[in-house]
């Protein structure tokens, strides 16, 4: 915990300052330590405030496997693949933070990416905790416009997504029910990767791990193919930070804060 | 749009309204109860503490309220009564209390419990004018409102179900749960069959005479 760098100490202390119940958002590209952010947030807010803080990722709402399946022979069959809009159970999602804010008891799910299925055994969190820490990977991100939807922006939506059925369907489902889910952050912080190539590096590592622990995993070239899933997305958030963004921590290739902005509003 | 107001307000009010998927199957009680109440009295069912609301949300909530209640209404005059549940309404393993086809259920059995007098009012005149109707229509009932429970909270359903003798259910649970809309069906059915029993409001008034 000491080595924490000061910027994650000083974001600490505004949170255990700001008016409880309070949820913090942290957005960031696949494997560039929203996790660990969360987790060592958590154990300064508690350890040295004595708070009570709640995490939860965006990961642990994904929508059943059964459920994507649905989605993917109704809808388009690249929505079997969770991980982008529209693959996360939304309605759950904002209970979560409804309950939270009126300070009841939660039962946090938690996903199992090994079985690509969300757990049987859910997370008991005695109420009321005072804050609520929320992660993902497009926490916060708002729609395209068509035009931006027009062009394919790699082989696999070229190829598999010619008549942009599912990158429409993305879209739509982040300009709805998403939007409602993130107005409910109290603050919202984005973890800026330096570019696209490195997300991927980070996420490689992040999956070299799970094969480290759990035997099973994606090698590189499938990890490529795997993350074309969320280019657009992530491109466009690189390029442009969501507009709720507060705090933006602006990072270099080994994860480390080279910048901190906040944005006024 | 109407219902996206409603969402609104239960996010921007959390520690007065109940969740919208559990107002909303409030409604659905409301709406399929044999006799509907007056909006003062069910309205009040969408506020966690009645006593507690301000003016302002209240002003803010009765039409949206009304709309989702209407709604409601409509799907059970179409006949789409199975359709009732919203598209998020599905079970899955490892369902939480949160989900919105407990919520939902939830709301429906809050409704049901608020209006019981009346469907035991109804059900006492069929058990006078056609009794040997009245056995089916209680067992129909029974099994209808177990089966909601079930789903309302899975887990300690799963624990009572164990503690009779029954370990399995958790295994069974997503057979059980496509019986949802043929239930749901089956309490709007239910319900107006029991309605007949009630005098008419229409047929029992009698105008004043002059005094």
């Amino acid at each position: 915990m000491q080595r924490l760098p000061p910027c994650w100490w000083s974001l600490a202390e505004r949170v255990a300052q700001a008016a409880h119940p309070f949820v913090l958002g942290i957005n960031g590209a696949q494997g560039s330590g929203k996790t660990t952010l969360a987790t060592a947030l958590q154990r300064i807010l508690a350890q040295e405030y004595g708070l009570q803080v709640a995490v939860l990722s965006m990961d642990d709402v994904y929508h059943t496997r059964a459920h994507r399946r649905w989605l993917s022979e109704h809808i388009h069959p690249l929505l079997l693949t969770r991980g982008v809009p529209g693959t996360h159970d939304v309605a759950l999602g904002i209970e979560l933070v409804r309950r939270f804010r009126a300070g009841r008891h939660l039962q946090l799910p938690r996903f199992d990416k090994a079985s690509d299925d969300r757990k049987l055994e859910s997370d008991w969190l005695q109420g009321p905790a005072d804050i609520l820490i929320l992660e993902g990977w497009c926490l916060g991100t708002t729609a395209q416009s068509e035009a931006q939807l027009q062009e394919p922006v790699n082989e696999l939506e070229a190829q598999q997504d010619e008549n942009s059925v599912w990158r429409g369907y993305v879209n739509d489902c982040l300009s709805g029910e998403y939007q409602r889910w993130f107005s409910q952050l109290d603050e919202l912080i984005m973890l800026q990767a330096p570019d696209w190539e490195t997300v991927i590096d980070w996420r490689l590592e992040q999956e070299q791990a799970l094969i480290a622990g759990s035997g099973k995993g994606m090698n590189r070239a499938e990890l490529k193919d795997f993350m074309l899933h969320y280019q657009r997305l992530t491109q466009y958030q690189l390029e442009s930070p969501p507009e709720r963004v507060d705090w933006l921590y602006e990072l270099d290739k080994t994860r480390q804060v080279i910048a901190v902005q906040e944005r006024k509003k | 749009m109407n219902q996206d107001i409603l969402a609104e307000l239960c996010d921007e009010y959390p520690q007065q309204l109940r969740s919208h998927f559990e107002i909303q199957g409030l409604c659905f009680a409301v709406a399929a109860s044999p006799e509907i109440p007056p909006p003062q009295q069910w309205m009040a069912w969408a506020l966690i503490s009645p006593d507690e609301i301000d003016q302002p949300l209240a002003d803010k909530l009765a039409e949206p309220l009304m709309n989702c209640f209407k709604q409601q209404l409509l799907l059970m005059r179409d006949e789409l009564s199975a359709r009732v549940l919203p598209k998020e309404c599905e079970y899955f393993q490892g369902m939480t209390f949160e989900s919105p086809l407990s919520q939902w259920l939830c709301g429906c059995l809050l409704g049901h419990r608020q209006l019981e007098p009346v469907w035991q009012g109804a059900w006492q005149k069929m058990q006078q004018q056609t009794p040997q109707q009245a056995p089916e229509a209680a067992r129909t009932l029974t099994h209808t409102l177990r089966l909601f429970s079930t789903f309302a909270n899975v887990q300690l359903a799963i624990e009572q179900a164990a503690e009779k003798g029954n370990p399995h259910l958790s295994e069974q649970l997503a057979d059980i749960a496509l019986t949802l809309p043929r239930a749901l069906q089956s309490y709007v059915r239910l319900s107006g069959s029991l309605a007949a029993y009630l005098p008419n409001q229409f047929e029992t008034f009698t105008s004043g005479e002059d005094d």
